[in-house]
């Protein structure tokens, strides 16, 4: 066997099998529901079905997708940003102003809110906003004549709970870009002349960005596909697509509309990509 | 920058560090915090009691969902370790037409909405178990309950799937740094590709792939959204239990279990920081 | 030792030829120096007789036998690479039995040719230390014990001498 055929071998051999299981786990899913997706009929029912682009037209013709549509997204977008504010910062301060045995130990401390469950956390957010509260119930004991706090079930709530369960992807990719980042660069740019500001806004912050957008990706990604968020803290007026999808499935088993819908909210995701892909392939995002 | 303006932003550095650490923290403390008031309505004041903790050693539905988690968690982790190893051995050592391409490949788990994916994997597997050959071949080499669109194995399929980019991106960053003419030079002193990998390649990636599977672990114990969809009646993970007891009549048992889990895993995560390091240092 | 021919050598980077037609050959027993600028093409030629490149063209052989076919690690030659490729998770003693070890010689034998070809470097009692607790020049006569100790048909040095101050390196060309 030639070099070349070995490697070739070899190559098949060791990215074959995790192929393998994404070919069956997502790739022909999708593929599956892509096709669930133009029947107008469920495969639940024992009808045939025929091929129909109903559920696709369903979503321009009835009005309150749109609605939900923009929601989803503006959480997204909030959420991203807001990780991103508070988020890069802390990154910064972690990567170039702490050292030693400390920067360690806060970067697990950062780390460790991965490992309690997601649901609790969202759940624990509940206890410290709703009235008589934690907030609440801390703002009376200073201020006893201030009205009562009712944040909960609301849109900035469900805002606070997914900014807080997203916000360690955040610090982690922008550490990890941040403190790659050799100090002597920044030497250098001072000894030419530049200011802080100028330092931070020419070489840092360019050279960060490959973390802040995979950060974005690990955040947007998740957050307008979220139905269990937006019910657990928005109450019974929040309504969002992913809520809505997740009703197809489970209520109404109208799996056509379903598929249809994930659809749409992938091709959503889709253009969200194609918008940042000028960025991407300029900073080589991918390790 | 003058000594004195450094030190002042240092300073203020750290100031917000804690601020934020405080915010991320919020939640938890209050979650342990409730896990030990004896109110069932979490009302202040606040009055000590370990009575939830004595309950959830009766409580046979979390505790069950609980096992579940841990087990679909670790045969998870190996699976995704093994795996994403060694798909990112392949990317880092050999440079071939299509490499790009084939990367990216692996990163749809990523960038496609946890919810797109769950349901489309139930619709899959709902058709895949109703086509006989594959039913009857199943059920010949399982027990029935395992051949089911929802059942345990289809939860592990699609965690395993959701884990490896995580460990291919940790391992490939860890691969990243290691200098390849360590390997040539061991093939050159006569050892084997596989001799090679297992003597020399391995202890020096060791770490990455501790770190990789420990990303995996937590990404399948806390997952949620696939198993919802994924979960046969009547088995379930921790995460829906949770959800489920959420939506229906909260109790403070969930406090308990969940106070009990953060502080197992601040432990693993103390210990194994002693023996590698973490967050980039040389 | 072993007699190396190469010949009609071809190797082309894109639009860039790093080997041109080489032919070379290299007598038994010989101690060859390749000198050039950099980028003439002397780390690809080694290189393709350590089996790492495959040539566009063009022949390597070895006691008259064309090794293009053959693995690296069938290959019988030693190498010390530019910047040492030591094993950090290894001991001094681990790194220069390696080989040995690959072949599956006995425990006792190695342990005798590591201890003999480390006296013969001036590295006697360095056996535990790991690669980082030692100096550039003792790094560097571990890589060429190692690469030794195997007995190999053909030494190769890749930019043996380049890592090292203007004294040691007179010391080690000695």
């Amino acid at each position: 066997m030639s070099p070349r055929q070995r490697q070739i071998g070899a190559i098949f051999g060791l990215t074959g099998p995790a192929y393998l299981w994404l070919a069956v786990t997502i790739f022909l899913p999708l593929s599956a529901m892509l096709y669930c997706s133009v029947l107008d009929t469920s495969p639940l029912v024992p009808q045939p079905a025929h091929f129909t682009l109903a559920n696709y037209a369903a979503y321009f013709q009835k009005s309150f997708y749109w609605p939900l549509t923009k929601w989803s997204l503006q959480l997204g977008l909030w959420t991203t940003l807001f990780c991103f504010l508070i988020g890069y910062p802390a990154a910064y301060a972690l990567a170039k102003k702490i050292k030693g045995r400390w920067r360690e130990a806060l970067f697990l401390l950062i780390v460790l809110p991965f490992w309690s469950n997601a649901l609790v956390r969202i759940f624990s957010w509940t206890m410290v906003l709703r009235p008589n509260g934690l907030i609440d119930s801390a703002l009376h004991w200073i201020f006893p004549q201030a009205p009562h706090l009712d944040i909960l079930f609301s849109y900035p709530a469900v805002v606070i709970g997914l900014v807080h369960s997203y916000l360690p992807y955040m610090i982690l990719t922008c550490y990890i870009s941040l403190q790659a980042i050799d100090d002597s660069l920044m030497e250098a740019a001072r000894s030419l002349g530049a200011a802080g500001w100028t330092v931070f806004r020419r070489v840092i912050l360019p050279l960060s960005l490959p973390g802040v957008v995979s950060g974005s990706v690990l955040i947007f990604v998740p957050v307008i596909g979220s139905f269990m968020e937006p019910r657990i803290l928005g109450g019974p007026r929040a309504v969002t697509l992913g809520m809505n999808i997740e009703e197809q499935f489970t209520v109404t088993s109208n799996w056509p509309l379903g598929a249809a819908l994930s659809f749409t909210m992938l091709g959503i995701v889709l253009v969200f990509f194609l918008a940042l892909y000028p960025v991407l392939k300029k900073r080589g995002a991918w390790a | 920058m003058s000594r004195a303006r450094e030190g002042l932003a240092n300073g203020a550095a750290k100031v917000y560090l804690a601020i934020v650490l405080l915010f991320l923290y919020v939640p938890i403390f209050t979650m342990a915090a409730m896990a030990f008031n004896a109110s069932p309505l979490y009302e202040l004041p606040f009055k000590f009691d370990l009575i939830w903790f004595k309950s959830l050693a009766s409580n046979e539905r979390l505790l069950r969902a609980g096992t579940n988690s841990l087990i679909i968690a670790i045969i998870n982790t190996v699976i995704a370790t093994v795996l994403g190893t060694a798909a990112s051995l392949a990317f880092s050592r050999y440079r071939f037409r299509g490499r790009t391409l084939m990367q990216l490949l692996l990163l749809p788990p990523i960038t496609i909405p946890w919810l797109v994916i769950g349901t489309a994997m139930l619709v899959f597997f709902f058709w895949v178990s109703n086509v006989p050959i594959i039913a009857e071949t199943c059920r010949a080499l399982l027990p029935a309950a395992y051949c089911a669109p929802r059942s345990i194995i289809t939860i592990l399929l699609g965690h395993v799937a959701l884990s490896l980019p995580y460990v291919i991106i940790v391992v490939s960053a860890r691969l990243a740094d290691f200098p390849r003419s360590v390997e040539e030079a061991a093939a050159t002193l006569g050892a084997t590709p596989w001799q090679t990998f297992r003597r020399v390649s391995l202890p020096i990636i060791a770490p990455g792939m501790v770190a990789a599977a420990l990303f995996a672990f937590a990404t399948s114990f806390d997952q949620f959204v696939i198993s919802y969809f994924l979960a046969p009646p009547g088995v379930t993970t921790l995460p829906v239990e949770i959800y489920t007891a959420i939506r229906k009549a909260f109790t403070p048992e969930i406090n308990a279990i969940s106070t009990i889990i953060i502080v197992i895993s601040m432990s693993i995560m103390l210990i194994t920081a002693r023996f590698y390091k973490f967050g980039g240092e040389r | 030792m072993s007699q190396v021919e190469v010949i009609g050598a071809q190797k082309r980077y894109g639009a860039l030829a790093a080997l041109d037609n080489v032919s070379l050959n290299f007598v038994e027993g010989e101690f060859f120096g390749l000198l050039g600028p950099s980028g003439s093409g002397k780390t690809t030629l080694l290189r393709s007789i350590a089996g790492f490149i495959e040539l566009d063209s063009g022949q390597v052989l070895l006691d008259g036998e064309d090794i293009g076919p053959i693995p690296v690690h069938k290959r019988d030659i030693g190498m010390v690479f530019q910047n040492y490729a030591l094993f950090p998770h290894m001991t001094v003693f681990d790194n220069v039995a390696f080989g040995l070890s690959v072949r599956k010689m006995p425990r006792p034998e190695i342990k005798q040719r590591v201890d003999e070809i480390l006296s013969l470097v001036r590295l006697a009692g360095l056996q535990e230390r790991k690669p980082r607790q030692l100096s550039g020049g003792q790094q560097q006569r571990v890589a060429l014990a190692r690469a030794l100790v195997t007995r190999p048909k053909v030494l190769l040095l890749d930019e043996p001498l380049g890592a090292l101050d203007k004294h040691l390196r007179e010391e080690m060309q000695v």
